[in-house]
């Protein structure tokens, strides 16, 4: 099983799933509900009525005001987490309050903190600018895969998957046969991936999208920020057309595409996906076009992780995998997680609960 | 494409000034170079043999010796053959 790596920021939900409804999620074995309060504020609370556990989530529990009232017996808490009213008594017991959870919302993603609360501050978050950048169009989506997050971190870190995996929408066989070029930031703590292919096939995804006929230049360059945030950064031009002397790239097409791994139990994650370009951004062809297609593409990975954890889970303890030169950076980020994870193992004074913090 | 802005591999990614090692796949070769932050470089044909050599930083890292050779297991594989000369 995958260890969690606690004491990290993850994306919980897209900006525009958290409104005047209640959203259940769980995250690292947690259970929260997120809500916006009226005056806009994202908030995170442990998803579990401390009476009889009842979740937060379910209906009949609803949201009056900035107050959640439990749908069992009436449990009421503000959006501190305090238990404003418990039924037929005026006593609150003094443990009866909500866990609270550091929240952030940046890139129109909501990132929430999962560890000890005062540490969450000295922790950056990575960007995705062009997610909220009128220069890009960005189209996205979000799938529960049944399997452990170290799956997909091993999926997205070795693109080759795609000449097999995609074939038809991403792949073609010069993904798989082009050599690549791993970095690791050790202070950034960053991996970065990079694939230069010149004069090859333009698969269906970007001929139709960008309408590039013929053969293509196209950069494959991978920016992972361990645990949850992967960039991959994506030029596509007709084969021969230059970045520019200036450095500016006008004459090419960029498509950022995003991933938030976010790990829900042990052996479930939440793969949030992002496709942010710069071409045709006024097309709503290629928007429909392009999220039809990377949702498939994506439910592609689904199904095959989906097996692969499976096929994990009935192995033997120690079984043996075999790694080669296109494990390169899949290893690199296998190791920063797992040096995150003993960095980040819970401390004793992990139960401070902390104020909401909301940066714009 | 009407965003007009730098290649991705430069307009978006954050860079530090810090400890950065590298891994280089020899074009036509089977073969990876590894350079770690302190210039001391190796050949590997085996990601985790590299990775356990980079990481053991400074051990083994002699930068004034001959660490961009290949060690004699690795060349006698035959691949080599003057590709990354």
């Amino acid at each position: 099983m995958s260890v969690f790596v606690r004491n990290q920021w993850y994306v919980a939900a897209y900006g525009s799933e958290v409104g005047r409804e209640i959203l259940g999620r769980t995250i690292l074995g947690e259970s929260i509900v997120f809500f916006r309060s009226t005056q806009g504020i994202a908030v995170a609370l442990t998803g579990r009525c401390v009476h009889r556990r009842f979740p937060l989530s379910q209906s009949p529990t609803r949201l009056v005001d900035d107050t959640i009232v439990c749908g069992y017996h009436g449990f009421t808490y503000d959006s501190t987490g305090s238990c404003v009213y418990v039924p037929a008594q005026k006593r609150i017991p003094r443990t009866a309050r909500l866990g609270t959870y550091p929240v952030v919302e940046q890139d129109g993603l909501v990132w929430v903190w999962i560890g000890d609360n005062d540490k969450a501050e000295a922790t950056a978050i990575p960007r995705a600018p062009y997610l909220s950048d009128s220069s890009y169009t960005v189209v996205k989506g979000m799938e529960v895969l049944n399997a452990r997050y170290g799956l997909l971190v091993d999926n997205l870190m070795d693109l080759s998957h795609e000449t097999y995996l995609h074939g038809g929408y991403i792949g073609t066989p010069e993904v798989a046969e082009t050599p690549i070029q791993t970095e690791v930031d050790e202070d950034a703590g960053i991996v970065r991936v990079s694939r230069r292919m010149t004069d090859v096939d333009c698969p269906p995804f970007y001929s139709e999208s960008t309408g590039i006929t013929g053969t293509i230049d196209r950069w494959q360059d991978i920016e992972y920020h361990p645990p949850c945030l992967y960039l991959l950064h994506s030029r596509i031009a007709p084969t021969g057309v230059p970045v520019r002397a200036d450095g500016s790239d006008a004459d090419a097409c960029h498509a950022e595409i995003v991933y938030a791994i976010t790990p829900s139990t042990e052996n479930t994650t939440y793969d949030f996906w992002m496709v942010a370009r710069d071409f045709a951004i006024d097309d709503d062809e290629v928007s429909q076009y392009l999220a039809k297609s990377n949702r498939a593409v994506v439910l592609q990975d689904v199904v095959a992780l989906n097996v692969l954890e499976i096929a994990l889970a009935s192995e033997p303890e120690g079984y043996q995998e075999l790694s080669v030169n296109i494990d390169t950076g899949g290893l690199a980020a296998r190791r920063l997680l797992a040096k995150l994870a003993a960095e980040g193992s819970p401390s004793l004074d992990s139960a401070v609960p902390a104020a909401v913090v909301v940066r714009p | 494409m009407t965003g007009g802005g730098s290649p991705p591999g430069g307009q978006a990614q954050q860079q530090s000034d810090g400890r950065i090692f590298r891994v280089f796949w020899i074009p036509g070769t089977d073969f990876l170079r590894a350079t770690c932050y302190c210039e001391a470089e190796q050949i590997f044909d085996d990601p985790i043999e590299l990775w356990s050599w980079l990481l053991d930083h400074p051990r083994g890292h002699d930068i004034g010796g001959s660490a961009a050779e290949p060690r004699d297991d690795v060349r006698q594989e035959g691949q080599l053959s003057g590709a990354i000369r």
